[in-house]
């Protein structure tokens, strides 16, 4: 029995059309062919997007003055959307600081970013940090969706040593938590990511053996449980949640995705590393306007990384030059690192601007937060934090505005009231200690 | 570890005497309180005072100073159970990074050392002859070399790698390794890659005979003395081999190219500048073989040349049709008019089963296979298909997935457990039968057994996983792969260049497990490895010729264009063993290590010393004190010294000194190599100066000098190679009682010369090795 997706088909004839990014952007959808969808409630949809390394902090923080406020120039390529922004100044992730367990605050950035957990340090027993707000998310406004969240990113994992002072390399390698103790990680292959998101996992009658085969694992795992001590069981119980995962998505992949015909698969990782930011940006942008997922979030490198930039004259290490001593020269390549990464971001927000989500566009129905949990790469401060966010949230707020919060303010607090708005409501969340007023 | 203490007593005495000399205005401030004493230090009389005095301004009560607050701590109860803070305090205080230099009064050299001393000992120090705790290892998911290896070795599907061509997450890395049990985690994309790769997996292993039948094979072209090798696996009985060549020269001359299998001459043919088919017919017996086609000799020149090749335009070879191994392996018994599909199948993953989970197989786990093997043959698959349903199954099964070690009553393990301990540490793949056999009939307690099963496996060629990935892992090669040296100084690198450099350092490993040699030759081994690439690059010749020439007869056209070697020379992949070259000594010389410790544009000898402590000694220094000066700023206000003096200035900052001290000459004694390793004799305009003294104040001169001096600190080199091996075999970080059972693996390898098997051997007859700590808590509830 064949699929009755209609995506493997439509993507093998599209196949022979050149790869990669120009197809993805020719199949994005233009404003007129779904003028005249029918006028549905529109589900929100959130994403995390993450640098690394934080910032040079006088480039990037606006000039404000009065209700008046400027992009700084690390964030000048986001003028066209300037009024779809909003910049939270003040807002901390306090939980990165180091609290007595000196250094690694990159680790502890990454860990603390979407968690508002204090991680605990170690290189490998007792791991721990919290679960993430996309994983709240994911659970309860994911559950009608193909999958429930898609968890993106750049850079693979270290090869070899450790990656941060004593942590463990998955505290600096991930964003998402599905628990406190299990972190989710990410696809950095865009064409794998396209296979997860929009692939019509095989026939039905392959789905269903799928699920024996899932059956039957499941039972063998029950069995293997009672033979178990606790740390053992809390490792088989990530592979129960997991079967329980892909069994839903399986079910699910019944649900059909409209691709656009004449739409290609993306390749593998292109080489060059702003083309591979934007194919990802893409495949989350599709996986918005399908519904395919309405929760992503999107690593633009590891914290700590050491990438290069040489497309914009930065050849030397990130994080080397983060720590750049006030160096002149060298702030000036972490100013120019943070505007490459601005850029790329206002192409996804504009891409999300110019696509219709029902009477509105995809952005009206989102809420994109965009920033890190380390403000200066050189001092590693983990207040004032630089964060923004895009989209208005289906009338959560009114963008083009910057918000100045108390000194400190949890960035869980931003978490909090974004939960809220997709129905979970949580005490507490992290260090949280209240939503954000937005008015 | 208590294990550095020991060492660190040897070196903090050439170290505060230095500080002695060096820093007497510091040292007059006060006297130490014990100095010169004998009386026990103690937390009361001692250390508390020393904190109150020098530490409780700013870490006490609230708004502590990084969330260390002294008052907390009324004894030194609860110290060992903090142990990273207080390893931390420890350090702070060791190196003179705390108080910080401008606080008033300051503790002099020795009230430091004697503190930090005495932390030390408080966190690390085990009695052994009351401690006994084999410890915990949770378990362990298969990493992705893991996974590939059981996969290759259950079904015989050689030459794939599910894990990359599935794209499989990447596995985080713990205590340096990424086979740490409590950092695997289990996720979503990682049950689908599962799901997804068992499918592949089974389609292959189950590809039916008839496509085995003729075997075609395009081989790229021979050239004077070269040889192109196929692998085919054969039944019993007559083949033909029927082979498609032609000389491509114009000329009308006749060179002659044999025919080998297993590397035995059957056959030899005239081959002229016109395409002709040579067929041979010969009979085999089943297995695996080797067919070679050899370019022998040519009766124009003895030499090779890029013109002179012959053209391989086919090789095929027909017979009966082989059954490949896995399939036979997985279909033993097939359905006929007295076996059912259901029997056969029940037949065919008993073994499989066994070998999958890596113990013997119970009938719930083979009846689970079998009933989706029923669901299956209902839909109507054939049962080649419906076998693979139910080996699919396995291959995402917990049991093999997870390395289960079942909960045993006392600390001794379930002897299956153990020899998959065993597997997973020398092949980092499943037990073979032997093995399961021998845990089956409860052999793998007795001590001599194990011994004897550890030499078997280092024996064995899958023991390259124990080079690949605990060496590699060790010695930080994988690393490799993220440096960039400047192209436009180092023309000479590329990819080629980076891979040889790392295959270097795994033959040389290689060869220390192969040959069972004492451990210290990775210190001071005196041979090394080069292909025709690496020759040039060490300046040397390769078989008695020149590599440059080999390169202008490599294959394509190779022009020389300064330094850059983008083509390939001949005989690329021929890997010799020779004499280190001049000036060489080991595994610290090697251009892999050289290069993975410089920047991109230069040297740093900092980053060499500290990979020499780090790696070697196990000493790692604490990270830079915050607000030094950086290096850098040096170097800008004195950019016309050399490196060496930019260091000295440096170092004559005291919070820089303490460090630096240990780490720059360390580094400076490998400055006559460049930053990918090459041999120099001046850096720029200046002429290297290598020489230098240690901490301990022994002199050296140069490379091999210092190689010699580092190589006698042999307790600690040792020490800290038993601990990572330790840590690489139970996959778990090692705990302060863990120090009795690296005293037991050094007291059994000293009595073998210290030995590559004899270090195998005293980890995996050590208790933590072959025991568990039982589970004692109520299972905590656990997170979902």
């Amino acid at each position: 029995m064949k699929s009755p997706l209609i995506s493997r088909r439509t993507l093998l004839r599209g196949a022979t059309a050149a790869l990669g990014l120009p197809m993805l952007e020719a199949m994005l959808p233009r404003h007129s062919a779904f003028a005249a969808m029918p006028s549905v409630n529109r589900p929100l949809r959130m994403a995390w997007v993450f640098f690394p390394n934080g910032t040079n902090a006088e480039q990037w923080e606006p000039k404000v003055e009065g209700s008046q406020w400027e992009l700084a120039p690390s964030l000048e390529p986001l003028a066209e959307v300037k009024k779809d922004i909003t910049l939270l100044r003040g807002l901390a992730q306090v939980n990165a600081r180091s609290l007595g367990d000196g250094p690694g605050d990159h680790a502890r950035s990454a860990a603390a970013f979407l968690t508002g957990a204090h991680p605990v340090k170690t290189s490998g027993a007792r791991m721990r940090a919290g679960k993430s707000v996309d994983q709240y998310a994911a659970e309860h406004h994911g559950k009608d969706t193909r999958l429930a969240s898609i968890e993106l990113g750049t850079e693979s994992g270290r090869a070899a040593g450790s990656c941060d002072s004593g942590y463990a390399c998955a505290y600096s390698n991930n964003i998402s938590w599905r628990s406190a103790t299990q972190p989710m990680p990410k696809e950095v292959n865009p064409k794998l990511a396209f296979d997860r998101l929009f692939g019509s996992g095989g026939a039905q009658d392959q789905r269903d053996i799928q699920k024996s085969i899932l059956d039957v694992v499941a039972e063998d795992a029950k069995q293997l449980r009672s033979q178990l001590g606790g740390s053992d069981r809390q490792k088989l119980d990530q592979y129960f949640s997991s079967v329980r995962d892909v069994e839903q998505r399986i079910e699910r992949l019944n649900k059909p995705i409209e691709l656009d015909a004449g739409m290609s698969k993306p390749g593998d990782k292109p080489a060059d590393i702003a083309a591979h930011i934007r194919v990802m940006y893409d495949l989350m942008l599709i996986a918005f306007k399908t519904d395919t997922t309405r929760i992503a979030t999107f690593m633009l490198g590891n914290e700590g990384s050491n990438a290069a930039y040489p497309m914009i004259g930065v050849t030397e290490g990130h994080h080397s030059l983060s720590h750049h001593q006030n160096d002149a020269d060298k702030m000036t390549k972490i100013a120019a690192i943070d505007k490459f990464f601005s850029e790329q971001f206002a192409y996804f927000i504009k891409q999300l601007r110019e696509t219709s989500d029902g009477e509105g566009c995809l952005l009206d129905n989102s809420l994109i937060v965009y920033g890190g949990a380390i403000r200066d790469g050189n001092r590693h401060d983990h207040h004032d934090l630089p964060v923004l966010m895009a989209g208005s949230g289906g009338g959560l707020l009114t963008p083009g505005r910057q918000y100045s919060f108390s000194t400190e303010t949890p960035l869980n607090n931003l978490y909090l009231t974004m939960l809220n708005r997709v129905g979970v409501n949580l005490e507490k969340l992290g260090d949280s200690t209240g939503m954000l007023d937005f008015s | 570890m208590q294990a550095h203490f020991n060492w660190l007593q040897r070196f903090l005495l050439g170290f505060i005497l230095l500080l002695c000399i060096h820093k007497q205005s510091v040292q007059s401030q006060e006297t130490a309180p014990n100095a010169g004493e004998n009386k026990a230090i103690t937390w009361q009389d001692d250390v508390k005072p020393f904190l109150t005095k020098y530490c409780a301004d700013c870490h006490s009560g609230d708004g502590a100073e990084a969330g260390i607050d002294f008052d907390k701590y009324a004894s030194d109860d609860g110290l060992q159970e903090e142990r990273p803070r207080w390893d931390q305090i420890r350090g702070m205080i060791k190196i003179g990074a705390m108080p910080p230099a401008d606080y008033g009064t300051q503790p002099t050299p020795e009230q430091r050392q004697i503190i930090a001393g005495w932390i030390d000992q408080r966190i690390n120090t085990v009695d052994c002859t009351i401690v006994h705790d084999p410890g915990r290892v949770t378990m362990r998911r298969l990493n992705n070399v893991e996974y590939d290896n059981s996969v290759r070795d259950l079904l015989g599907l050689d030459g794939f790698s599910p894990s990359s061509a599935m794209g499989f997450p990447s596995d985080d890395v713990g205590n340096g390794f990424d086979n740490q049990g409590e950092v695997l985690g289990m996720s979503q994309l990682q049950l689908e890659k599962y799901l997804e790769a068992a499918s592949v997996i089974a389609d292959r292993a189950l590809l039916p005979p008839e496509t085995f039948e003729r075997r075609s094979f395009d081989l790229p072209p021979l050239f004077l003395g070269d040889e192109q090798e196929v692998q085919a696996l054969f039944l019993e009985g007559e083949y033909q081999f029927k082979a498609r060549l032609q000389f491509a020269e114009v000329e009308n001359q006749e060179v002659q190219v044999e025919l080998l299998v297993d590397d035995q001459k059957i056959d030899s043919y005239k081959v002229v500048n016109k395409r002709a088919s040579f067929v041979t017919e010969h009979s085999m017996t089943a297995g695996w073989h080797s067919i070679k086609l050899k370019f022998a000799s040519d009766p124009e020149s003895a030499e090779k040349s890029s013109n002179r090749r012959v053209e391989i335009e086919s090789l095929n070879i027909s017979g009966p049709p082989p059954i490949p191994e896995p399939y036979s392996r997985l279909l033993r018994v097939r359905p006929s008019e007295t076996v059912t599909a259901e029997q056969a199948a029940r037949e065919n993953f008993q073994s499989i089963v066994r070998r999958a989970f890596r113990r013997e197989p119970e009938p719930v786990d083979v009846e689970r296979v079998v009933s989706l093997v029923r669901i299956a043959l209902d839909q109507g698959l054939s049962f080649e298909k419906a076998i693979g349903v139910g080996l699919q199954s396995i291959l995402v099964s917990p049991h093999f997935l997870f390395r289960v070690e079942r909960e045993q009553a006392g600390a001794e393990m379930d002897q299956v457990a153990l020899a998959s301990r065993l597997s997973y540490f020398v092949w980092a793949s499943i037990p073979d039968d032997e093995l399961l056999d021998l845990a089956r009939d409860g052999k793998l307690s007795d001590a001599e057994v194990l011994k004897s099963q550890a030499r078997r496996m280092l024996a064995d060629k899958k023991s390259e996983a124990l080079v690949k990935r605990f060496f590699g892992q060790y010695l930080g090669l994988g690393n490799l792969q993220t440096v960039s040296p400047d192209d436009e100084r180092f023309p000479i690198w590329n990819d080629q260049l980076k891979e040889a450099l790392q295959r270097e350092t795994e033959l040389f490993c290689q060869e220390i497990i192969a040959k069972d040699l004492p451990l210290n030759t990775l210190l001071e081994g005196d041979f090394t490895f080069v292909n025709p690439r690496l020759a040039e690059f060490y300046g040397i010749d390769f078989e008695g010729a020149s590599p440059i020439d080999l390169y202008r007869d490599g294959p394509g056209i190779n022009r020389l264009r300064g330094d850059r070697r983008n083509g390939i020379y001949l005989h690329e992949s021929r890997w010799i063993r020779i004499p280190v070259p001049a000036n060489r000594r080991g595994v610290l010389t090697h251009a892999s290590i050289l290069t993975l410790t410089s920047n991109p544009t230069e040297t740093s000898p900092v980053k060499r010393g500290k990979w020499i402590l780090e790696a070697i000694l196990g000493d790692p220094p604490p990270p830079a004190p915050p607000n030094v000066p950086k290096l850098e700023e040096t170097k800008k206000d004195n950019a016309k010294l050399s490196l060496r003096e930019q260091l000295a200035i440096h170092r004559a900052n005291p919070s820089c000194a303490s460090c630096h001290d240990v780490m720059d000459p360390l580094g400076l004694g490998l400055e006559n190599f460049d930053a990918i390793g090459r041999w120099r004799e001046v850096d720029g305009e200046k002429p290297i100066d290598a020489s230098g003294v240690l901490s301990d104040g022994r002199k050296f001169n140069g490379s091999v000098e210092l190689v010699g001096l580092l190589s006698a600190r042999q307790p600690e080199i040792y020490r800290y190679f038993s601990e990572k091996l330790l840590t690489y075999a139970l996959g778990r970080g090692l705990e302060p009682y863990d120090k009795c059972a690296i005293d037991s693996v050094l007291e059994s390898a000293s009595q073998h010369d210290y030995t590559m098997s004899s270090f195998v051997v005293g980890v995996v007859t050590s208790e933590p090795f072959t025991k568990r700590r039982p589970e004692t808590e109520p299972t905590t509830p656990s997170s979902p």
